[in-house]
């Protein structure tokens, strides 16, 4: 069962995709979706999908950045770029990446089968080729307690930087993402996304007090994409980020 | 005059157009008109002339021997009237105190014997100083003493001392009878012992001296008169052109108002009362004939040097330019900008040809780059309407409502949204102008799939599409139309149910394809007007109401075949229409 994680701006395109396909007959289940490049980058790392199903034109980061972003830290990504015409200039430039196959929109059902189809065939040989190799190359150099504490100070640093991620930081400190996570809970008892999401609440909580409008406080800790800032404040604060604001004015 | 002109064409081997060779033409004509005027004209004048001076010296002459013989003839009268003078007897009468019959008539046997040699001698009157006188001769006379006593003659006489004056008449004193003229000679008579004056002697001489002197004159007319212009001897018609002005001390050549504007000369000889008038008639012999001849050389070389330039015109000239012409009309009739590449001679003219040819150079330059512009622009227009269907925006929307449908279990609807969507999506392709056949024919399946929703079951449709054409590419959008223009005056007109079939296959290196429908068909007439009715202006503002239309697809395959035969209709009436696209393949992809 391949795992499928859907971006794109538009809800009804996402649930669009998710009911026209008979994903099961495929062997895939569509585990997550995103509604920016942002989001993706930030939740990727839990939903670990195989195939993401990118559409190009989107705020904040577009299909073709998160593209790039995402070919050189997931390589074993399958991406599938949608297009609709006037985004011509947008997938000329993504000639050069990585990318499995550009559907045309609207998709029409039988195209959109056959390409998934032929990705499981690619996938499923790939899988077959890869069975041996990744058993082997488990040994991992030790992590010790100084190395999470600069990686923590590494997040205390560079949590503006809209792109950063788990993969990210793992493959900067030469660890992998799984082990790199395995450990952060062990030492912190946080997922480095709640630590990294903790941090960045933390500046929007401050920031909100200095009476920040919400688009500058979410582009100043990293999250430019103003929905998905302002998901990851509620869940933090448990109030909106306006509620916030008036209830410290009081 | 325009029968000239079509001959001056004919002859040239050109249309109207041919101004300059008609030109040309005419002038020579022109030359050889004038030049012909002009050498007759010469001819007359020089020969007038020449005659005019071979009559005048003819006349010269005759006039000049004339007045020779005259005078040598007066000259021997006057010595004549000498020894008349000088005689024993006429002496003694003229000395003699008191005359008698005797001394009278010894002096008339003298006189009498001296005459005898002279025929032309009519008389002589001696008139002594006392008045009395005495005569001897032929004929009679009246003598008119009171003219004759004048002091004026008389001292005219004695001026001469022992010369002799010559006078008509006896300067008009003396006439004979008969009216006869005679030229008198007068001398005063002195003794020739006593040298004392003794009288007058007057010697008639009659114009029988003149008619001798003149004899016979060939070619010419000759005449003398009096100093009066009374007929003297000679031919009497000539006498009466006599005007005061040939009475003069040289040669008077006028032309005669005797109607017949000959030339007559006169000459009044010193000291005679007497005008010798002449006429020459001319001869053949004072024709200048080296005169004419060198004309006729002078007038033969100018001919030759004015065909000679024509030659040179009609032949470096005027065919050089006609060849220019032809070769810039085919051109002009060829539709395309064509060079030059008749042989053109190495002068002006082969300039002019090189220069038509770099001007063509650059035209198709200039040309080209307004065609590219003009490309730009359509370019850019078409990109700004494809701004306006906006794409994008349709598409969202369509897979919105499509999960819309999706959502409330509307699978029908889904279904033909989701056609209409791919229907559009390659119905505007990106702008590109060509596609392959594949999706020219998805285009087809879409639409014919969307147009049986809104007719049901009237419209059934079969493709037969060979595989190895599927990738081939054509101008997007050329089967579309046809099909369209089946079901809306094909099958929809008919009534029934109605087939669409689309074939496609490779015929050597052409595709052909064929869009076969059922409907009511065509009549020959019908489709001999859509394959070859008019392309002009006029019908595109009807079809812009009519969409892109059949004729519009027609034009716009033919253009990108460059081929009028790419495209065939066969029907029966009421049966079926088949249209048969014969395109050469251009690329693969």
């Amino acid at each position: 069962m391949y795992r499928v994680m859907i971006i794109d701006d538009e809800m009804s395109a996402r649930n669009l995709i998710k009911v026209s396909v008979d994903w099961e007959s495929l062997g895939m289940k569509v585990v997550g979706e995103a509604g920016s490049g942002i989001e993706a980058i930030n939740i990727i790392d839990d939903i670990k999908p195989d195939i993401a199903i990118v559409d190009i034109s989107m705020p904040f980061m577009n299909g073709i950045d998160f593209t790039e972003v995402a070919s050189k830290r997931y390589p074993d990504l399958a991406i599938i770029i949608m297009t609709a015409m006037d985004d011509f200039e947008y997938a000329r430039r993504c000639v050069s990446l990585p990318v499995f196959e550009y559907m045309l929109k609207p998709i029409v059902r039988t195209e959109f089968t056959s390409t998934l189809s032929k990705l499981k065939e690619k996938l499923d040989k790939k899988r077959a080729e890869s069975m041996h190799t990744e058993l082997q190359s488990a040994d991992e150099p030790d992590m010790d307690v100084s190395t999470i504490e600069r990686i923590r100070d590494y997040i205390e640093r560079n949590y503006k930087d809209s792109k950063l991620n788990l993969t990210f930081v793992a493959q900067q400190f030469g660890f992998s993402s799984s082990y790199l996570s395995r450990r952060f809970k062990q030492e912190t008892g946080k997922n480095f996304i709640e630590y990294l999401t903790a941090c960045r609440m933390e500046r929007a909580i401050y920031l909100a007090g200095e009476n920040y409008k919400m688009f500058c406080t979410s582009a100043e800790v990293g999250i430019p994409d103003t929905a998905y800032f302002g998901k990851c404040f509620k869940k933090y604060t448990g109030m909106s980020y306006s509620e916030f604001v008036a209830s410290k004015k009081k | 005059m325009k029968r000239v002109q079509r001959l001056l064409n004919k002859l040239n081997g050109t249309g109207a157009h041919n101004s300059l060779a008609v030109r040309l033409w005419s002038i020579i004509v022109t030359i050889f008109v004038l030049l012909a005027l002009t050498f007759l004209i010469a001819i007359v004048a020089v020969t007038l002339n020449a005659r005019k001076e071979y009559s005048a010296r003819d006349a010269e002459t005759l006039i000049n021997g004339l007045t020779a013989t005259i005078n040598g003839n007066i000259e021997n009268y006057k010595d004549i009237s000498r020894l008349v003078m000088i005689n024993e007897d006429v002496m003694k009468y003229m000395r003699a105190d008191t005359v008698d019959a005797g001394l009278k008539n010894d002096a008339i046997y003298g006189i009498m014997d001296i005459l005898l040699a002279c025929d032309s001698v009519d008389s002589v009157f001696l008139f002594r100083n006392d008045g009395e006188y005495m005569s001897t001769g032929k004929g009679l006379y009246n003598i008119d003493t009171e003219t004759m006593e004048l002091n004026l003659w008389k001292d005219e006489i004695y001026d001469k001392r022992g010369g002799a004056i010559v006078r008509m008449n006896g300067n008009y004193a003396v006439f004979r009878q008969n009216g006869d003229q005679i030229i008198t000679i007068a001398r005063a008579v002195y003794d020739i012992y006593t040298q004392k004056r003794t009288g007058i002697l007057l010697m008639n001489i009659s114009t029988l001296m003149l008619r001798t002197a003149i004899g016979d004159v060939e070619n010419a007319y000759v005449c003398v008169v009096s100093e009066k212009g009374t007929f003297l001897a000679g031919d009497r018609e000539l006498a009466e052109c006599y005007t005061r002005e040939y009475s003069s001390d040289h040669i008077v050549h006028r032309k005669n108002g005797d109607g017949k504007h000959h030339m007559v000369s006169g000459y009044r000889p010193e000291g005679l009362p007497i005008i010798i008038m002449c006429r020459v008639t001319p001869t053949r012999s004072n024709v200048p004939i080296v005169i004419l001849l060198v004309l006729l050389l002078l007038a033969a070389a100018f001919v030759m040097s004015v065909i000679m330039i024509a030659s040179f015109i009609a032949r470096d000239i005027n065919k050089p330019i006609l060849q220019l012409t032809e070769a810039m009309e085919d051109t002009k009739r060829s539709g395309w900008l064509k060079k030059i590449d008749v042989k053109m001679p190495d002068n002006e003219i082969g300039q002019l040809a090189d220069s038509y040819n770099s001007m063509n150079d650059y035209l198709q330059v200039v040309l080209n780059r307004l065609i590219d512009k003009e490309k730009m622009v359509q370019r850019v227009e078409m990109r700004v309407l494809q701004e306006q269907i906006k794409p994008h925006f349709l598409y969202n929307s369509l897979g919105t409502i499509s999960y819309m449908a999706c959502e409330a279990g509307a699978d029908k609807v889904y279904s033909a949204l989701e056609t209409l969507g791919s229907f559009y999506r390659n119905f505007l392709s990106k702008g590109d102008r060509e596609i392959p056949l594949k999706r020219e024919i998805q285009i087809i399946r879409d639409y014919l799939s969307i147009q049986k929703l809104r007719y049901g079951e009237n419209i059934n449709d079969e493709y037969d599409i060979d595989e190895s054409v599927l990738e081939i590419v054509i101008p997007k959008l050329i089967l579309q139309p046809l099909v369209e223009n089946s079901i809306y005056h094909g099958i929809r007109v008919k009534g029934e149910p109605g087939l669409i079939k689309i074939s496609a296959k490779r015929e050597g290196s052409s595709l052909v394809v064929r869009v076969y429908d059922t409907g009511v068909g065509m009549s020959e007439e019908q489709i001999k007007n859509i394959l070859e009715g008019e392309n002009g202006e006029e019908n595109e503002e009807e079809e812009a109401l009519s969409g892109f239309g059949l004729k519009g697809t027609i034009r716009r395959i033919r253009y990108y075949c460059k081929d009028d035969d790419a495209i065939r209709i066969i029907s029966e009436e009421g049966e079926y229409t088949e249209i048969i696209l014969k395109l050469n393949i251009k690329n693969e992809e």
